[in-house]
């Protein structure tokens, strides 16, 4: 009936859907638009004029292998927060959805470190991981623990997805709890009269009804992990020895620590086509399982 | 099912250990916060032999914590009500109206979700700071924030809208009722349980906000508690207890937020999920 009257149709479109749509293009599409542009020039972030070099950017990018490195150790990150969080997660949205007593306070408790900003999280781990690890590894001898994680170039990385697991895992076990809340409890039940052990029910009964669980918050957690910046900056700040930078850090510094903008704007332009590389990916998924359901 | 009674207080423990593992770094912030720089260097996780209340005051002052407190909030209040209005005005054509140029619109808005902010981040400085002139302001901040969020909005919002029948517009048209006054008379009031949600996610968002407020504020006096976070750490970085009284002082008003509102960001967690 709305649809029907073409003037009222309109005069509706116009006052209630154009701003927003208004808001969104200036905002989000013509900034990418124009950010397109700026990875063609060479420009200083500070004068006003730039000059067009048109590839030039892409192939220093490409040739770089800081570039290569931090886009390598942003992969390896992503990988172990992947798999770590995701595990966890899962193992906590099946332990809070068993007949366990007060599993709504546990819940709530949890995911607290989501509420948390990233910087803030960032700066109370430096300290536990400086002083508070350091003190556990001298009082038990250990050297491996004495010296601080956060020095050590090699392991640096490691406590980075530790702690980024740490607050992620509490972000997908909502989902996973959600997800395990839906499943029948009457099949479960038939699963158990029928023989079957914890682990097969597990296997064969809980985690296929949970599917689409499972890949939102693998997407989710590899699309965050790429993108992760916040705990990068106050946890390490790329350090020891830039061996923590990842990707969307070492945006951040090529803009406005070398202040190289052309260069910067380049490397988001390729960190976009990955994201939305996996996007596709996540969507295309997401379908195929639909049609098969 | 019927489980055995000792399984059921293993699963307890279990719960109870792994809960603490979630909130000992907190528990540590505070502990810490009430002790000497001195004390918590020589142990971090010793009890305070005395109360040291005077970090606080003294984290106070030098994180401006009110003025910080004061900018964090007209944000997260301001980018809040737009996105409650144009999202929701913009779900409801969505909703109720069929036309390609507002599916087309639509879809390309969700599909811009998962684009990564820094494909943003430069040009929209150059364009905001040096094109318009707005430096050092939270006016490109609340409008920025405001078009991050629309997309998020209208999809959630548009799942909601779509379980409320078309009778009820229908109803109320024959009544004689403009779209206006129906959208904001009879529509929108039936909104609230989405709209708790939606505002619950965004305010947590922008609250914890760093980055995007970081590219365009510089003075003091506009700085929001993310930032005064960092600027308080790294300029103070010896003096340990001070830091972790600003740091719990900062993490309090989201925690007390957080335990009033835990159901609908719970929620809104589950919702949010979905896109993409």
């Amino acid at each position: 009936m709305l649809a029907k009257r073409g003037w009222d149709r309109w005069k509706l479109i116009l006052l209630f859907f154009c701003p927003a749509v208004f808001i969104w293009l200036t905002t989000m599409l013509i900034p990418f638009l124009y950010g397109i542009f700026i990875s063609f020039t060479k420009w200083d972030g500070i004068a006003d004029n730039y000059t067009l070099i048109g590839l030039a950017n892409y192939e220093k990018v490409f040739n770089t292998s800081k570039f290569w490195m931090s886009l390598q150790r942003t992969a390896i990150y992503t990988v172990g927060t992947v798999i770590l969080s995701n595990v966890v997660a899962l193992i906590l949205g099946l332990l809070l959805t068993s007949s366990l007593k007060g599993r709504n306070a546990f819940r709530t408790a949890i995911y607290v470190p989501n509420v948390v900003g990233g910087v803030a999280m960032g700066y109370i781990w430096q300290y536990i991981f400086n002083y508070g690890f350091t003190r556990i590894g001298q009082q038990l001898g250990a050297d491996w623990l004495a010296t601080s994680m956060l020095s050590d170039p090699s392991k640096a990385l490691i406590a980075l997805v530790v702690v980024s697991s740490w607050q992620l895992s509490a972000y997908l076990m909502i989902i996973y709890v959600a997800g395990f809340t839906n499943v029948p409890g009457e099949l479960v039940e038939a699963a158990r009269v029928d023989g079957a052990n914890a682990w097969r029910v597990f296997w064969h009964v809980r985690m296929p009804m949970i599917r689409p669980s499972v890949t939102i918050c693998l997407f989710l957690a590899i699309v965050r992990s790429f993108m992760v910046f916040e705990i990068n900056l106050s946890l390490t700040d790329g350090g020891p020895f830039n061996s923590t930078e990842m990707i969307a850090l070492r945006i951040y510094n090529t803009a406005y620590v070398s202040l190289k903008f052309g260069n910067a704007q380049a490397q988001a332009v390729v960190l976009f086509v990955i994201v939305a590389f996996i996007s596709v990916l996540q969507a295309y998924f997401t379908q195929k399982r639909e049609v098969q359901m | 099912m019927v489980e055995k009674r000792s399984t059921k207080v293993w699963l307890f423990v279990l719960a109870v250990a792994i809960t603490a593992f979630y909130l000992f770094p907190l528990v540590l912030m505070a502990l810490n916060s009430l002790k000497t720089t001195g004390q918590f260097t020589m142990n971090p996780f010793s009890l305070p032999t005395r109360l040291v209340v005077e970090n606080y005051p003294q984290a106070f002052t030098q994180m401006h914590f009110l003025s910080s407190l004061k900018n964090t909030f007209i944000l997260t209040v301001s980018i809040c009500a737009l996105v409650a209005v144009f999202g929701s005005m913009a779900a409801y054509v969505v909703s109720r109206v069929k036309s390609k140029f507002v599916s087309f619109f639509y879809y390309f808005m969700i599909a811009s979700m998962c684009a990564p902010f820094q494909a943003f981040m430069i040009p929209l400085v150059k364009l905001y700071s040096a094109r318009l002139g707005f430096s050092n302001s939270l006016i490109p901040i609340i409008y920025i924030g405001t078009g991050l969020n629309m997309a998020f909005a209208m999809f959630l919002v548009r799942g909601f809208l779509n379980t409320i029948p078309m009778e009820i517009d229908q109803a109320a048209m024959i009544d004689g009722c403009g779209s206006v006054r129906l959208f904001f008379h009879i529509i929108l009031p039936m909104l609230t349980p989405i709209m708790v949600t939606l505002l619950v996610f965004v305010a947590m968002g922008i609250w914890n906000d760093y980055l995007l407020s970081s590219l365009f504020l510089q003075t003091q006096d506009k700085r929001t508690l993310p930032m005064m976070i960092r600027v308080f750490c790294a300029q103070y970085s010896n003096d340990y207890s001070p830091m972790m009284a600003g740091l719990v002082m900062s993490i309090a008003p989201m925690l007390i937020f957080y335990l009033i509102c835990q159901k609908q960001i719970l929620a809104g967690v589950v919702q949010g999920s979905v896109k993409g």
